[in-house]
């Protein structure tokens, strides 16, 4: 089974739920931007959550299909289309063969996650298909996809209600989408620009107005912004004296400041260690909303402490888990 | 001894403890033994161990360890996931020293060959006019000299040595290249190390190494890990591409 690129669009690359473990060898764990989405897309096809999945980000690909393939899409609404017909997100579509899905004008959020059912074939380096982009392994032989490109995709079996339906010579539309779609209120977008922090190491080496600039004054996502890190643009944060740190390991989500006081959010891709002072770090479960801020987009910080992160990421994980098993029901054909 | 150790989280799935603000070489074993002992017993959510100069970092699934290690009094996991794996940690600090000495890996020393000047290293000369000495002279300091490996990071299978004798120390270029190749060998300060990729880079480059410090395809991809003692020897131009064409499948 075969999806052919027409045209990869801005920044398209095969990732999966990244590669933890190799931290000391300097590789970071990347993978998806936004872990959530990819995981959700991934149950809507009916994948096991570490499937790899296209990232695309803004302005996404055209993509032919070689064969009937099951999708989902689910993070940000980068216009999915398929002829004119828009295809919805958060729920599992049925895509003929021969037909062609395009990205049209993005609507909200940066990056989509396009599951397909039975995951894109790539070969597993350190654990993972994710791509690595700063040096060049994984996925797509180590790069962003290209014109041409051929991705290989797994078996998987579909259950036989949803086979027949698609056959049906009733189904003369290109493609089938599910009645039923994820609830968005469950969505971790709320408040897409508010970023939650805790205190970093060197926190108290900021000047006060440091720390009160961090949380009051907007900050806005800089061109100069990748999977590696974000760069934010802002009133500079001054330390109270420079101070030259021994390198060490630094976490996704990290936000240092360099000597310039312009902060950078540590991302996917990050390096595994810095030398730079750590302010705060933004806390996990307000990951997925980094992870759809574009360049341009503004956001404020909100400071609190370790506990409290931790209680989001449970919350938002309890209600993941409660959306795994709905579309298990419903995938399984009871009501 | 360690007396001063801290722990402190790295924000939400991550803590470090560090044992001394001051690099030597008895605080990097003990580093190293305390990682160790945490490779071989993991935390319950534990999903790697980082070692620095000074420091060691334990990354964690707070969600992992909520659901096999604290029991939930009502909605809230008791004692909160950062609680429960500090204090572990804490336990793990407060055991004899001794113990976890048994826990440091065997010592490697690594022999990295380096072709030294001419179009493999075209800083040599600036390095030795800074110093005052002949790039001849330079060659055999920075050959001579033991390295240790601190920690392995920045960019995948980069080490992280110390050890380069002050003499041929010299500040990093005003501007960067915009392109050094892999294997370039380099002095920034007082460090040297080895660029595992092309890559932009404001090194003095004084060598370039025909070995790659880097393979995904291998386990462990990266040649060298922290702890290991390097010493440079210094090939010529024959050898560098003998040992560059056996490379090639």
């Amino acid at each position: 089974m075969t999806i052919t690129v027409l045209n990869p669009g801005l920044l398209t690359t095969v990732q999966d739920l990244g590669r933890p473990g190799y931290q000391k060898n300097g590789v970071s764990p990347s993978g998806a931007m936004d872990r959530w989405a990819l995981r959700l897309a991934n149950a809507l096809a009916g994948n096991d959550e570490s499937a790899a999945c296209l990232e695309i980000t803004l302005l996404g690909p055209s993509l032919f299909f070689n064969t009937d393939e099951r999708i989902a899409i689910a993070g940000a609404d980068l216009t999915p289309m398929v002829g004119r017909s828009g295809i919805p997100l958060y729920r599992p579509v049925w895509i003929k063969k021969g037909q062609t899905l395009t990205f049209g004008q993005p609507k909200q959020g940066c990056r989509a996650y396009l599951a397909f059912a039975g995951g894109i074939e790539a070969p597993v380096i350190l654990d993972s298909r994710s791509t690595f982009l700063p040096a060049g392994f994984g996925g797509i032989d180590g790069r962003r996809l290209r014109s041409q490109d051929v991705l290989s995709i797994g078996e998987q079996p579909d259950s036989p209600q949803m086979a027949e339906l698609f056959e049906s010579p009733k189904t003369t539309q290109r493609f089938l989408a599910a009645p039923w779609a994820v609830d968005p209120g469950i969505l971790p977008y709320h408040d897409p620009h508010l970023i939650h922090i805790t205190k970093g190491n060197e926190w108290d080496l900021f000047t006060e107005s440091a720390q009160e600039g961090l949380l009051s004054e907007p900050f806005a996502i800089s061109t100069q912004s990748n999977r590696m890190g974000y760069r934010l643009e802002g009133p500079p944060l001054k330390m109270k004296k420079a101070v030259q740190l021994i390198s060490a390991p630094v976490a996704t989500g990290t936000i240092q400041v360099p000597a310039n006081g312009r902060p950078i959010i540590l991302l996917a891709d990050r390096q595994t260690t810095g030398g730079y002072p750590k302010i705060a770090h933004a806390i996990s479960a307000d990951l997925p909303k980094l992870a759809q801020a574009k360049p341009g987009d503004r956001i404020t910080f909100q400071l609190t402490t370790i506990a409290d992160a931790q209680k989001r990421l449970f919350a938002q994980e309890t209600r993941l888990d409660f959306i795994m098993a709905r579309i298990k029901e419903k995938r399984e054909g009871h009501r | 001894m360690f007396e001063n150790c801290r722990i402190a989280p790295l924000g939400d799935s991550a803590v470090t403890v560090t044992f001394s603000e001051k690099i030597d070489e008895q605080v990097h074993s003990r580093v190293l033994a305390f990682a160790g002992m945490l490779e071989s017993h993991p935390l319950p959510g534990m999903t790697e161990v980082v070692s620095g100069y000074t420091s060691v970092t334990v990354f964690y699934n707070p969600i992992v360890v909520w659901k096999t290690a604290c029991p939930m009094t009502g909605h809230r996991p008791s004692p909160a996931p950062y609680a429960f794996i500090s204090g572990m940690l804490k336990k793990m600090i407060d055991q004899p020293v001794q113990d976890s000495a048994s826990y440091s890996q065997e010592t490697r020393t690594v022999s990295i060959p380096v072709c030294y000047g001419g179009a493999y290293g075209p800083d040599l000369q600036a390095v030795a006019d800074c110093a005052g000495l002949s790039p001849e002279e330079v060659i055999t300091i920075h050959s001579s000299a033991s390295y240790r490996t601190f920690m392995i990071g920045f960019l995948p299978g980069f080490p992280y040595l110390g050890g380069l004798p002050k003499r041929i120390a010299m500040p990093r270029r005003a501007e960067p290249r915009l392109s050094v190749p892999a294997g370039s060998v380099g002095i920034a300060g007082e460090q040297t190390g080895v660029y595992p990729f092309n890559s932009p880079g404001g090194w003095q480059i004084i060598g370039q190494t025909p070995v790659n410090l880097f393979d995904p395809a291998k386990t462990p991809p990266s040649l060298l890990r922290a702890g290991d003692y390097i010493r440079f020897k210094a090939i010529n131009e024959n050898e560098f591409n003998h040992w560059k064409g056996g490379e090639r499948p």
